[in-house]
């Protein structure tokens, strides 16, 4: 398995605080993978090594393949939690410039930067400054800076803080389109659950400076929980909707209710067509039908005991 | 990373932000319209500023003193009374007067008399800018009213030494005439031993001597002839002894000759002749007989003559003793004759001496009458140089006396406003804020909003980066710099607009100052955290510099150690850059050098703290 960023045992230590310890994630080529963790959990610290602001105190970090130089950085392109833009430029100004960082100019430059403000829905604006973009353009421009140079990896710091829910939904569109057409590996950084789950193939949550839980989003909550399903059917037997419910197959277990059932399961959600279908054949009516599953935040609290919500409900809303 | 890029970038940032294209364009030609406006004059005199006067003499030479103060500033007289001192004193010290000057009781009096003056002055020396000059120009003020005060006593003195150059004259008139007298009276002396001298006393003499020895040559002759008479007479006594001997031994012979005659006769007698044996005997003694006879005749013969030629000789005798009797009279008139010419001698002698004494008496006048001559050339000379010196002396003007050092200033860059000598300075500080100020917010502004991590990240070699942000800062400043040197040459006439080689020189040094300075705005913005702590980094930074530039306060006036600090401020060495290219048209290369040195350094400083911060 080829791997675009490997990380192992990374340590970093400020003013005798020890911000990563034994920091070890490796991220394969072409997927997205979400970097869950409160503030202070490490993960600007991490993107920061990778980004080669910083250099580990201890532990190797190979990027394509190769220990972490100059020149495999020069392949990433970070996408920062604030909109690094000049705001007096007009988008393409501030797309060329930070062409010109990496050496791309003339019409190359000028090329890629009309194609990528026209991927990213920014065509209209592309003489406008960008002090004149709304929060959710300039959020686009950001990340269209980053991508200039056409990086195999793209780091996505906390994308969407401070967006509005239409437009990060829009931003989440925009990220899975460019990573389908570039096949680039993207890390990302978010505090909203819902983001990474939406954009993620894998996610790994970080807490005091480690890697405390890593893997797709079900694997994870397969790990602290199965899915409940609450059914209140008519007449509502329960005898008879245990037995109708017990003969389906991945069914862990079955418990009555005043007018239903009570349903567990990996992966009950899955399995509701063919219960419904069951309990049809029975004469059983579902009336109310409700679905819980364990959430990544269940996830995260589980694995570190505190939850990921409040140590980002008291962060404020980043605005540009 | 390219340096076009961030030139460009820069550039259009610059141009955008309306506010900064005023700290760049506006601010300067403001402050340059101020300056001018401020500077434009090119005299330090007190002129406006009101000093107080209590004048408690009242006099004249009072008055005189508070009109010459007043032609050049603001005079406010007090009434002269009991508390005008107190009340002037009060006056200065609540800042209403800049200063009070009291003029004593007995001013004039005390002036007339010779005595010094005292003249109390208040100052306010709070007033730190203009007090010196106060005080200069009411010294100025005192000095003045000295010069009048002198200038009339040394014009007293003048009309003395007029008087006393025109007794001089007198007296060089009686010398003239006594040398007259004295060289007449020389010429006098001269004819007078001239005729002593022509007096031919040696030819008396000789012809003296000349009988004197003709005196003494006859008694010579008449000693020599009584010597010889003597001698003569001698030789006669030695003759009539010789005779006398010869007729005594003619006797003795004639009678030896007697007694011979008689011994042969008797010999005869005894012999017997007649024998013949004693014939012949007898013969012999006849014969001898016969020659005895003989000889005694002779002898008494001679005897004769002997006697005759003794008588013959004494008479000889006597004439020689009347030749020397006469001999003896003749030399007693030689010796007389010797006795008067020796008299004459003496006369002579004692003419000679008179005569030599009344030459040497002539001689000695002489003399003195020269020296007299002499020296009254010397009291002419004396007098000359007196009149000369009293003539110099009183030809110059008392004025001159009072204040010999007359200081007339060429003032060789002309009678410029001030503002033409402080805009090689002004450019270069202006240019420094500006510099400084962009530079540092600039980039902190970029540092803050992220854009400065993305340079970052892009793994630009942080040397590079501190190069090209200086440079590109640094060009995009150019044409504010550019401006500014255009005010300068076109408004105020700086330098000539079509004088390349100044615009060089110009160009040059404003090109490396704003290197320096906007790499130590680069510097400030690294380790700034906000635009504000940049700003008073900035102003932290420049004003010490634009103190230590000399700007505001002279480099001779500051301790050395801060003085040295100034000169190697890098704000001092562009204005010396700016001296020498806008005043004294020369290139200044050793503050290009140290300017290019500091850019150089600073921007080393920011790569070294981009790398750490980075």
């Amino acid at each position: 398995m080829e791997f675009a960023l490997e990380a192992e045992g990374l340590t970093k230590v400020y003013q005798g605080k020890v911000v990563l310890y034994n920091f070890s994630l490796n991220i394969r080529k072409g997927e997205i993978l979400g970097l869950l963790g409160p503030n202070g959990a490490g993960k600007s610290t991490f993107i920061r090594i990778i980004s080669g602001l910083e250099e580990p105190d201890s532990g190797i970090l190979k990027i394509l393949g190769e220990r972490a130089g100059k020149i495999g950085r020069r392949k990433i392109g970070v996408a920062p939690q604030e909109n690094a833009l000049y705001p007096l430029l007009t988008c393409t100004e501030n797309l060329l410039y930070f062409g010109s960082l990496y050496g791309i100019g003339g019409k190359l430059a000028r090329e890629r930067a009309a194609q990528l403000l026209d991927n990213l829905g920014l065509e209209k604006k592309k003489n406008v400054p960008c002090q004149f973009l709304s929060g959710g353009m300039k959020r686009r421009l950001n990340l269209a800076c980053a991508l200039m140079h056409e990086p195999e990896i793209i780091i996505l710091d906390e994308p969407t803080t401070g967006l509005d829910p239409a437009t990060r939904v829009q931003m989440w569109k925009t990220v899975q389109e460019i990573v389908r057409k570039t096949g680039a590996t993207l890390l990302l950084t978010t505090h909203y659950i819902e983001e990474a789950e939406a954009l993620c193939s894998r996610i790994a949550f970080i807490n005091s400076g480690q890697v405390v839980a890593e893997g797709t989003p079900n694997e994870l909550k397969r790990r602290v929980g199965k899915e409940l399903a609450k059914l209140t059917t008519i007449p509502g037997a329960p005898d008879k909707l245990i037995a109708i419910i017990k003969k389906i197959n991945g069914i862990d277990a079955v418990t009555a209710t005043e007018h239903g059932v009570v349903i567990e399961g990996n992966e009950i959600s899955s399995k509701l067509p063919e219960i419904s279908k069951a309990l049809e054949k029975s004469g059983e009516t579902i009336v109310e039908l409700s679905l819980s599953r364990p959430s990544l935040e269940d996830v995260f609290l589980t694995m570190t005991g505190s939850k990921l919500r409040e140590v980002v409900a008291v962060e404020p809303a980043k605005r540009n | 990373m390219n340096l076009l890029s961030e030139i460009k970038k820069d550039g259009k940032q610059f141009l955008r932000e309306r506010r900064t294209l005023l700290l760049m364009v506006i601010a300067p030609l403001l402050v340059l319209l101020i300056m001018s406006a401020i500077f434009s004059g090119n005299s330090t005199q007190v002129n406006t500023v009101a000093i107080g006067v209590c004048d408690l003499d009242q006099s004249n030479a009072s008055q005189f003193f508070i009109s010459g103060m007043e032609n050049s500033s603001q005079v406010r007289a007090y009434s002269a009374g009991k508390g005008c001192e107190a009340l002037l004193k009060k006056e200065v010290t609540e800042g209403r007067l800049a200063a009070g000057i009291v003029l004593p009781e007995g001013f004039e009096a005390g002036i007339t008399l010779g005595a010094t003056q005292n003249i109390s002055m208040y100052l306010d020396n709070s007033r730190f800018q203009v007090s010196p000059s106060i005080e200069a120009f009411v010294k100025a003020a005192v000095q003045d009213t000295d010069q009048r005060i002198g200038a009339q006593f040394i014009g007293s003195v003048w009309e003395r030494l007029g008087t006393a150059d025109a007794k001089l004259a007198q007296m060089l008139v009686d010398i003239n005439n006594t040398r007259t007298r004295a060289q007449d009276m020389k010429k006098s002396l001269q004819k007078t031993a001239d005729s002593l001298n022509s007096l031919n006393l040696s030819g008396v003499r000789n012809e003296i001597y000349a009988a004197n020895s003709t005196v003494l040559g006859a008694v010579s002759s008449l000693d020599i002839a009584q010597s010889n008479l003597t001698k003569i007479e001698s030789d006669f006594a030695g003759y009539d002894a010789t005779l006398n001997q010869t007729e005594s031994d003619l006797l003795g012979i004639n009678s030896s000759l007697a007694n011979i005659s008689g011994y042969i006769s008797g010999a005869k007698a005894g012999a017997n002749c007649s024998d013949l044996a004693f014939f012949a005997y007898c013969l012999s003694i006849d014969s001898l007989n016969g020659s005895v006879a003989s000889s005694q005749q002779s002898i008494e013969l001679r005897i004769e003559k002997v006697r005759a030629a003794r008588q013959s000789l004494a008479a000889a005798n006597g004439t020689i003793q009347d030749f020397k009797a006469n001999i003896a009279t003749a030399r007693g008139g030689a010796s007389d004759a010797e006795v008067r010419i020796n008299n004459m001698l003496g006369f002579v002698s004692q003419l000679e001496l008179n005569r030599q004494e009344a030459l040497n008496t002539i001689a000695d006048v002489d003399a003195s009458l020269g020296q007299i001559t002499q020296k009254t050339y010397e009291f002419e000379n004396i007098i000359a140089d007196s009149r000369n010196q009293i003539r110099e002396i009183t030809s110059r003007s008392p004025e001159s006396i009072i204040s010999p050092m007359l200081v007339t200033s060429n003032h060789l860059f002309g009678n410029r406003p001030f503002f033409d000598f402080m805009l090689p300075s002004l450019l270069p500080l202006i240019l420094m804020f500006i510099a400084l100020f962009l530079a540092s917010t600039s980039l902190v502004r970029e540092k803050n909003s992220g854009t400065l991590t993305r340079v970052y990240v892009s793994q630009v070699n942080s040397f590079e980066y501190a190069a090209v942000k200086v440079i590109s800062y640094s060009v995009v400043l150019l044409p504010g710099a550019l401006l500014l040197a255009l005010v300068a040459s076109v408004l105020y006439g700086a330098f000539p607009p079509l004088d390349a080689g100044a615009w060089f020189l110009v160009m040059q040094a404003l090109i490396l100052l704003t290197l320096t300075f906007v790499a130590l705005g680069v510097l400030i913005a690294v380790h700034s955290e906000s635009e504000s702590t940049a700003f008073l980094a900035s102003l932290v930074v420049g004003l010490p510099m634009l103190f230590l530039g000399g700007l505001l306060f002279p480099f001779e006036f500051m301790p050395p150690l801060v003085a040295l600090c100034g000169m190697a401020s890098p704000l001092t060495q562009a204005v010396l850059s700016m001296q020498a290219a806008l005043v004294y048209h020369s290139p200044q290369i050793a503050s290009s050098i140290v300017l290019l040195l500091y850019a150089s350094v600073l921007t080393l400083l920011v790569g070294l703290s981009v790398k750490k911060s980075s």
